[in-house]
């Protein structure tokens, strides 16, 4: 039974700090409370838990660009926030939470803009059969948490940009995204603004639970030195890249000397192991090339930076 | 060997001082399509209900738990390609083995458990 509301709306732009305000949300939730937050990152690439940032953006061009790219502790695919974008979170306890009750909000919210909206599978809302809001999950044994995005005036060349799937082959590990078409609200309600979508989607929340008392919480209601110990741990490097998350690529190139099949593992960015398949060379010139690609970091995503140290390595492509 | 179940869905299959550990049939169910685990690491000492790895299924990402204490000290590889074999057969697909330095007196045996969850 729901008695209270929490609703809290963060300041900044910068990602792992809103990460964190979420992190401490969730663990700070108590039974018969739910929570409302919303937040808005700029130029920052959401990656799914157990994806991989090299294959599913452009990591250095992002970066250089100024953006972020920051690893959620949800599942599911890769997604650009920017400010024209609106992101929202519900913290409740288990018995507390409801998927159906949280959607309904999402559409009650939608439908006082005059937006109709309709849910598809566990994870999509669509308007005009296109999708705008992307949600994803998590649960705990005592607290669960529903995220999704609101694209209102998202900069779609720049989602096309940064979101790519890269064209190495993964081989088994790593969450793939999907590629969906995406639609702006403001295509709909022209000069919608994220602050009005966060108004509506706040009247939405409390309509939705009228017996409960609503509380509006301030970032500094919530722990310091926790948020800072968190947006820390968002933002470490490490985090990002998939520290304990390993992969393996593999990828066929024509050299002059002939084709060959390459295997990386790769763990936490850093080749860690190489194989290289081939008729062409012998086995000692094979195990030399094998050794130097083993340690060599990864500063970029995969297609562009792997293909410059096949070529420093192995000679020149064809 | 016995086999002991806990309130958040675990199973333990105790054999003398080790117990392979996995996930319930019915947690397996609720959870839907597993498409990634991250297991646990070898030597990882844990207490019962402290977060053992997670899982990310079609539906969320979820933690699970420990349920009994003690160092784990092999881990189930063949489920990092093929998360699905634990919804093929979660009885079977055993994630980690733990060298057993306690088990919580809570646990249930698969009649408990049943009633545990139909309840």
């Amino acid at each position: 039974m729901i008695e209270r509301l929490k609703i809290i709306r963060a300041k900044g732009f910068y990602p792992y700090r809103n990460q964190a305000i979420e992190r401490a949300l969730l663990g700070g939730c108590e039974k018969g409370e739910m929570i409302l937050y919303l937040w808005q990152n700029d130029k920052t690439v959401f990656i799914g838990k157990n994806q991989n940032a090299f294959t599913e953006c452009r990591l250095i061009e992002l970066e250089a660009a100024g953006g972020y790219v920051a690893r959620r502790f949800t599942g599911g695919g890769a997604v650009y926030h920017d400010k024209g974008n609106l992101n929202f979170t519900f913290i409740a306890s288990r018995g507390d939470y409801s998927l159906e009750n949280q959607f309904s909000i999402l559409s009650d919210a939608m439908r006082s803009l005059g937006l109709g909206v309709t849910l598809s599978g566990r994870n999509d809302v669509l308007i005009d059969g296109k999708k705008f809001s992307g949600n994803a999950f998590y649960q705990s044994e005592k607290n669960c948490l529903h995220h999704g995005t609101i694209l209102i005036s998202s900069d779609r060349e720049t989602i096309a940009k940064y979101l790519t799937v890269s064209r190495v082959k993964l081989l088994a590990k790593g969450v793939k995204s999907v590629q969906s078409r995406v639609a702006n609200l403001s295509d709909f309600q022209a000069g919608l603004t994220a602050d009005e979508v966060a108004d509506a989607l706040v009247k939405a929340f409390s309509a939705r639970y009228p017996a409960a008392k609503r509380t509006f919480l301030e970032e500094e209601d919530l722990p310091k030195g926790e948020i800072e110990r968190l947006t820390a741990h968002f933002s470490d490097e490490d985090y990002i890249r998939g520290d304990d998350v390993k992969y393996s690529f593999s990828v066929e190139r024509r050299f002059s000397w002939g084709v060959a099949e390459i295997r990386l593992d790769l763990n936490g960015g850093v080749i860690e192991r190489a194989r290289i398949y081939s008729d062409a060379l012998d086995t000692d010139a094979l195990e030399e090339k094998e050794r130097l690609l083993a340690g060599t970091r990864l500063d970029g995503p995969v297609d562009g930076r792997i293909q410059d140290i096949i070529e420093t390595i192995m000679g020149e492509q064809t | 060997m016995k086999i002991l179940f806990s309130k958040s869905h675990e199973w333990a299959a105790v054999d003398g001082k080790t117990a392979k550990i996995g996930i319930s049939d019915h947690a397996q169910k609720e959870l839907g399509d597993l498409v990634f685990i991250n297991l646990p690491e070898v030597g990882k000492e844990v207490k019962a209900g402290d977060v053992l790895c997670d899982v990310e299924s079609v539906k969320a990402v979820s933690d699970l738990y420990a349920p009994v204490s003690g160092k784990v000290v092999a881990v189930n590889d063949e489920l990092e390609g093929a998360p699905e074999l634990i919804n093929q057969d979660a009885m079977k697909a055993w994630i980690c083995e733990i060298e057993v330095e306690n088990v919580p007196s809570d646990l249930m045996d698969e009649e408990g458990y049943k009633n545990f969850i139909q309840g």
